[in-house]
């Protein structure tokens, strides 16, 4: 199997949330408090040595996906073909076990009630990865997640993870290597600015 | 743990579905949305189009379902929306929520005409008669001189000036120099000779983006593009300077967080040690420029220690960055916009950082500030056709403003002096084309000054101060309902001029109807039609680019094209289009610009001139100890994404307030300020000036500078976010609040901030 | 986040709302109140004393009732305002194929208990007389079948002494609902916990000792309060069981200072769970869970022991309401206290940081 997974680079990042929108265009999102796709911005310091890191943020599709490990009706599943977590919409019951679960507060409930995510672009909107055939088969998966195909940076990106590995830097290969049950992201490492400016006054 | 310490976390509100559930619970077994579609069934096809949602005209690639445009991205290789040819196109979030634009159910769809005191809908017909009828009597009672013309970002703004200006004979219009960037752009041509200058970025190895914000606003997806790969590819070195952390400072090398107003010293301290290091392009100084002696006096005391003690940069930092910049150029550009452009000392600043790029000799050269010009013309379809297009607002009667500094020498009125002009009966109506002046500068004279108008008519898409006051709305279409055409200029091709065109992709929304419809429409009713006999705007564009040897068609289809070469160091050829010919660093050679200088005690040279409580810009006190600003973020252009969900939310989301149900703008202050004053995040405040009072709420971070307070302009009274949420900076703006040299609106504002009770929603 | 510039990602907090705080008291209530029925089952079958035979059994039907009514009520928080598609879920004996989550081990669980518990319901309330406030359902089944002609209540008295086993087989039956009961209770502690990597307020060991001890607590007060309000303090062995009641809290106590130092000395996540609770829930915490729910039926008790040392309480009828509206009283506050615990247990759970 050959995973599917994303890359992002956190010192390209530039904050600028056109991942987030053209998620939410692309899967025609429209309840403002559902994001399968944010960016999170971390502060660090006191002024004037005050950083910012933008992190876009989603579903990972986990190699051990803790989200599907407490299902219970294994609504959230892990494709074979592609390693992306699909969410069934109709075994989903809304329970919210799912939501505990992952750590990166990937999974989002509508008005509906139930659980909705990232499916890699397999095809638009809440339940359409569930079931769909490999993406080089599908009729309605794009080739890139809109997410990708928006960053204005290219900081993030998508494919098979060991595509990815090979265009990322050692750091993040390693780092990636070093554990397998994690999220499918190659990270790189966020260096931050080498200095900022400001008087002692 | 220390309660400062301890870290705050965001929550939805806990009890949020409790009301809902009931409902939601008894649908059951709850299919998934049917509004998704099944794909594989419905028609699918990809189309160009152009974004206008900042005026950048990226190149939009546009998925239509059945004739519904579904989804966009940029197109590949575009001058705007990519870094170059081959690369990747994409949009910005703006640029994305244009579907939320286009299908919002807010917008205007039908044309509007006030009777009897009230608006109304009507048809078109119906409106295009009564706007001509008031129109034709307005001529008659006032004359056309009366009657002030607005654009902001038309589509169609040729038609708009042909109509109004050419043919009706109104003269006055509010120039974008007195709402946006006077300062900069007033000395820069006074400097060099041409309107703008912009920053070669891609090919740059030193940039210092001077309250200016790159990788939030810009014009196009080409510049953060540009920057991040001459970073990447050319190691080079990013100078942010700004009061505020911006996505800027975040990528920078350093962000220097100067005293506000100050970025003259600063700059004439770095002119003192490039001289002082010998770093100045000896070479083009003594050929290309004039003044220079009145320059190095001018900077021969200014050191790095002198400046230290103004700006609060320190004196080694000024050295550095100074050195920096001038040991890379050419290919190094220090570039001011509307950080600088928004201060009452604003000019002489702006005039202080121009002087350093002539300086290091970077202008219009490879890496440095460039001249970005299309290179070719495009063919006057009026010549082309023999229509000779009258110039009836020549030679009208203008009023005298010379008890204005600015208004002697600005060929526009300034936009602050507007309420008093209508006063003073020197403006009696008001033609306004997608523009939203009410968040430009003295709000509550302006919306007086609306209402004593005999005559307002716009074109606009959503209901605000202005369109709620007019006597004619007029239901104006979106770029994905109407042609486009652009040529420029600025892009990720550096040396080539390039046009974009696209046509309509979709039927306008409801009765809205094109720029080109609107007017020739009226003017047709006016008894104008000759100079409309085109059938829309796709032949008129037709017939200009036959200058060029294309049809419309021929670049719609591809979105753009690279049509001229555009050479570096254009100045060689043409010398800079000056008093002199050459690039000046004092202006004691353009007249309007002396003449005020010696009236108000200012050299014509480069100096510091801080804030004096006088012409210059106010200074905070003990009873208004705090300087606030208003300007601009990443998600929200200007005065219009406010209107869209999308886009606010977005922007509410990067600061942590996407589920607290405040849907306005953010007072952004630093817990230094914030914590004496008992505010925390979340509070709703108070921002008191002496002219006047808003409330909003406040978001307290270390990104902002102490002392200094900064809030997204836009929102509040008059703005267009729904129920006028926020907080409407402008409405504590006066008249007297302009930069005296440009006729700028001065958007700082010495004020107080208490906290008022109650939380967010 | 930008508010808060530690270099952490905080993320928002998840979707639980109030109901599954609810659903847990409930379900925690019933477990208890099940398991004190039958304390007061054995206790009652043990004793020699002909006296406290139907106290005792009064405490055994309060328990039953009370435990059914409260599973009834989670469930219906559950199913009613919690989960996104109710019907689906009903279909769990298909649809729940996960046996690997603690919801499914769960559910399982709450089934068996409830239908161990419908049994013993239907045992105690329509098998034996119908005497005492506890088997209040029987007045409404009577009632019903004087009024419509519908004979419920016979019907369901036939088939209560159908089924019945026998006291002794019922006592069994009974110890294994306990059984079940105790796992109802603690299920939900493991349920949360199994998500601590995330959540750090619910540890994984501490979490479910807590449940237990605060379900045990809130279910005996509850039952043992219903009782002694219904039914006196006469023989029902009210000292005993608060006294246990008592135990369960000290025990309580010593597992809440655990889970609180715990956390102190965690990571950001749990140190700011442990900033949550003791001070921006502070009023609930130390107010409702500490004071309410802790300090003040322990206190209550102590003065009610020396009281009932020094005097007694059979011996005016003023004294006797004095001492009954006093048990009622630390009963209710240990049963608000479970309320309190609940709703911070889910207010308070928030996603630990990642760190860039």
């Amino acid at each position: 199997m050959s995973q599917w997974g994303f890359y992002f680079d956190p010192d390209k990042c530039i904050g600028c949330h056109a991942c987030s929108q053209a998620c939410t265009v692309r899967n025609d999102i429209d309840e403002g408090d559902v994001t399968w796709r944010r960016v999170e911005h971390v502060g660090e310091g006191t002024f004037p040595d005050y950083e910012e890191i933008s992190i876009s943020m989603g579903c990972y599709h986990c190699a051990e996906p803790e989200c599907r490990d407490v299902c219970p009706t294994h609504a959230l599943e892990k494709r074979a073909e592609d390693g992306i977590v699909t969410i069934e919409q109709d075994r989903c019951i809304g329970c919210n076990y799912c939501s505990y679960a992952c750590p990166y507060g990937a999974i989002q409930f509508g008005e509906d009630g139930l659980a909705q995510k990232c499916h890699g672009c397999l095809g638009s909107g809440a339940g359409d990865g569930h079931g769909s055939p490999p993406r080089e088969e599908s009729e309605t998966a794009r080739e890139t997640p809109a997410c990708v195909d928006n960053c204005v940076t290219g900081a993030l990106d998508s494919g098979p993870i060991n595509e990815l590995l090979r265009g990322a830097s050692t750091a993040a290969a390693e780092e990636f290597r070093s554990d397998d049950s994690g999220p499918a992201v190659v990270l790189e490492p966020a260096t931050g600015t080498e200095g900022v400016s400001g008087d002692d006054g | 743990m220390d309660e400062d310490e301890r870290s705050k976390v965001r929550r939805r509100t806990f009890l949020k579905g409790a009301a809902g559930a009931l409902s939601v619970a008894a649908a059951g077994c709850v299919d998934r949305d049917s509004g998704a579609v099944a794909h594989a069934e419905a028609a699918h096809e990809t189309a160009y189009n152009n974004c206008w949602i900042c005026r950048a005209s990226c190149g939009q690639e546009v998925t239509l379902e059945d004739g519904t445009a579904v989804d966009l991205t940029g197109v590949d290789g575009h001058p705007k929306a990519s870094a170059g040819p081959g690369a990747e196109g994409t949009l910005c979030s703006k640029g994305l929520a244009q579907l939320d634009k286009t299908y919002n159910p807010n917008r205007i769809t039908r044309p509007y005409i006030r009777e009897d005191g009230e608006l109304r809908s009507a048809e078109w017909d119906e409106a295009i008669a009564y706007a001509a009828e008031r129109l034709e009597s307005f001529r008659e009672e006032h004359g056309p001189e009366k009657l002030l013309r607005y654009q902001g970002y038309p589509i169609g703004g040729e038609f708009h000036d042909l109509l109004f200006r050419d043919l009706y004979g109104a003269p006055i219009q509010v120039g974008r120099k007195t709402t946006c960037h006077g300062p900069f752009s007033d000395s820069w041509e006074w400097m060099a000779g041409y309107g703008r200058e912009w920053p070669d970025w891609r090919n740059s190895e030193y940039m210092i983006a001077w309250g200016r914000n790159p990788m939030e606003c810009f014009r196009g997806q080409w510049e953060p593009k540009g920057i991040m790969e001459t970073i990447e590819e050319n190691d080079a070195t990013l100078v942010c300077i700004d009061p505020r952390y911006t996505k800027t400072a975040e990528v920078a090398d350093r962000w220097i967080p100067i005293e506000p107003r100050t970025d003259g010293a600063l700059a004439l301290a770095m002119g003192h040690v490039i001289i002082e290091e010998g770093l100045h392009d000896e070479e083009f100084i003594e050929e290309w420029t004039y003044g220079f002696d009145a320059y190095r006096e001018a900077v021969a005391d200014k050191t790095p220690e002198w400046a230290a003690g103004i700006t609060d940069v320190d004196a080694e930092t000024i050295r550095e960055v100074a050195i920096g910049f001038a040991e890379a150029a050419p290919r190094a550009v220090a570039f001011p916009f509307t950080g600088l452009s928004f201060q009452g000392n604003g000019f002489k600043n702006c005039q202080n950082v121009h002087a350093l790029n002539g300086l290091v000799g970077n202008i219009d050269r490879k890496g440095g500030t460039r001249h970005w010009r299309a290179g070719f013309s495009l063919t006057d379809p009026f010549e082309e056709r023999g229509i000779d297009v009258p110039a009836n607002h020549e030679g009208r009667p203008t009023p005298d403003y010379d008890d204005y500094p600015y208004q002697r020498h600005i060929r526009d009125l300034s936009h602050n002096a507007v309420p008093t002009a209508v006063e003073r009966g020197d403006i009696r109506g008001f033609v306004n084309n997608w523009s939203a002046p009410l968040k430009s500068g003295n709000s509550e004279a302006w919306a007086d000054a609306l209402e004593a108008m005999d005559l307002v008519i716009t074109v606009d898409a959503f209901w605000s101060g202005v369109s709620r006051r007019a006597d004619v709305v007029f239901p104006g279409a979106s770029t994905l309902e109407q042609p486009f055409l652009a040529t420029g200029g600025d892009s990720a091709y550096s040396e080539s001029g390039w046009v974009t065109a696209s046509d309509a992709l979709i039927e306008p929304v409801g009765d809205c109807r094109t720029d080109y419809e609107i007017y020739s429409a009226l003017a047709t009713e006016l008894g104008w039609g000759e100079y409309f006999p085109w059938e829309d705007a796709v032949e008129f564009y037709d017939e200009q680019l036959s200058g060029i040897g294309r049809s419309f068609e021929d670049i719609a289809e591809r979105s753009y094209e690279i049509v001229a070469d555009v050479k570096y160091e254009q100045w060689r050829e043409h010398g800079f289009d000056t008093e002199t010919g050459k690039f000046q660093f004092d202006l004691d050679v353009v007249d309007g610009y002396a003449a005020l200088a010696e009236e108000t005690d200012v050299s014509t040279a480069p100096e510091w001139h801080p804030p004096d409580d006088d012409l210059y810009g106010e200074t905070t006190d003990e009873e208004y100890p705090l300087l606030l600003t208003d300007g601009f973020v990443q998600q929200l252009s200007r005065g219009h994404c406010q209107a869209l969900d999308d886009a606010r939310e977005e922007y509410l989301d990067r600061f942590g307030f996407r589920y607290e149900g405040y849907d306005g703008n953010l007072l952004h202050i630093n817990p230094s300020d914030a914590d004496p004053r008992g505010i925390e995040t979340g509070d709703r405040v108070r921002v008191e000036s002496p002219d006047g009072h808003v409330e909003l709420v406040a978001h307290v971070y270390e990104g902002v500078r102490p002392g200094w307070l900064f809030a997204v302009s836009g929102f509040g009274a008059y703005s267009l976010a729904p129920d006028e949420a926020g907080a409407n900076m402008m409405t504590m703006n006066t008249e007297r609040h302009v930069e005296p040299v440009s006729g700028q609106v001065d958007r700082n504002l010495p004020v107080e901030v208490s906290r008022v009770g109650g939380e967010t929603a | 986040m930008m508010d808060s510039p530690d270099g952490l990602v905080w993320l928002t907090q998840q979707e639980y709302g109030w109901y599954i705080a609810a659903y847990l008291f409930f379900s925690g209530l019933a477990g208890g109140a099940y398991v004190t029925g039958f304390a007061a089952d054995v206790l009652r079958v043990r004793s020699t004393d002909p006296a406290v035979d139907r106290p005792m059994y009064s405490i055994t039907r309060w328990g039953t009732v009370l435990a059914l009514g409260a599973v009834g009520a989670g469930m219906v928080f559950l199913l009613v305002f919690h989960l996104g598609a109710p019907v689906r879920a009903l279909l769990f004996p298909i649809l729940f194929v996960n046996v690997g989550s603690w919801l499914v081990i769960g559910t399982w669980i709450i089934v068996l208990f409830s239908a161990v518990a419908t049994l013993q319901g239907l045992w105690v309330v329509w098998h034996e007389n119908p005497a005492g406030r506890a088997a209040f359902p029987r007045v409404v089944t009577s009632r019903i079948e004087n009024r419509f002609d519908v004979p419920v209540d016979s019907w369901l008295a036939r088939v209560a002494s159908r089924t019945h086993p026998g006291p002794r087989r019922r006592l069994l039956c009974s110890g294994v609902g306990s059984a079940l009961a105790l796992s109802m209770i603690a299920y939900t502690g493991f349920k949360l916990g199994d998500v601590s990597a995330t959540v750090p307020l619910w540890d994984g060991t501490l979490l479910p000792a807590l449940f237990l001890a605060s379900a045990l607590s809130i279910g005996l007060a509850a039952t043992v309060g219903v009782t002694v309000l219904f039914d006196g303090v006469e023989g029902t062995n009210v000292t005993a069981f608060s006294v246990a009641d008592d135990v369960v809290i000290l025990g309580e106590i010593a597992v809440l200072a655990l889970f609180l130092t715990t956390l102190a000395s965690g990571g950001p996540g749990a140190v700011s769970a442990f900033g949550l609770l003791t001070e921006e829930y502070g009023l609930v915490f130390w107010g409702g869970v500490v004071t309410v729910g802790l300090a003040l039926p322990l206190a209550i008790s102590v003065g009610l022991i020396a009281l009932e040392r020094r005097v007694d309480v059979h011996a005016s009828d003023r004294l006797r309401r004095l001492v009954r509206g006093t048990y009622t009283l630390k009963f209710g506050f240990v049963v608000l206290g479970g309320v309190a615990l609940r709703y911070l247990i889910i207010a308070a759970a928030y996603n630990a940081p990642l760190s860039t």
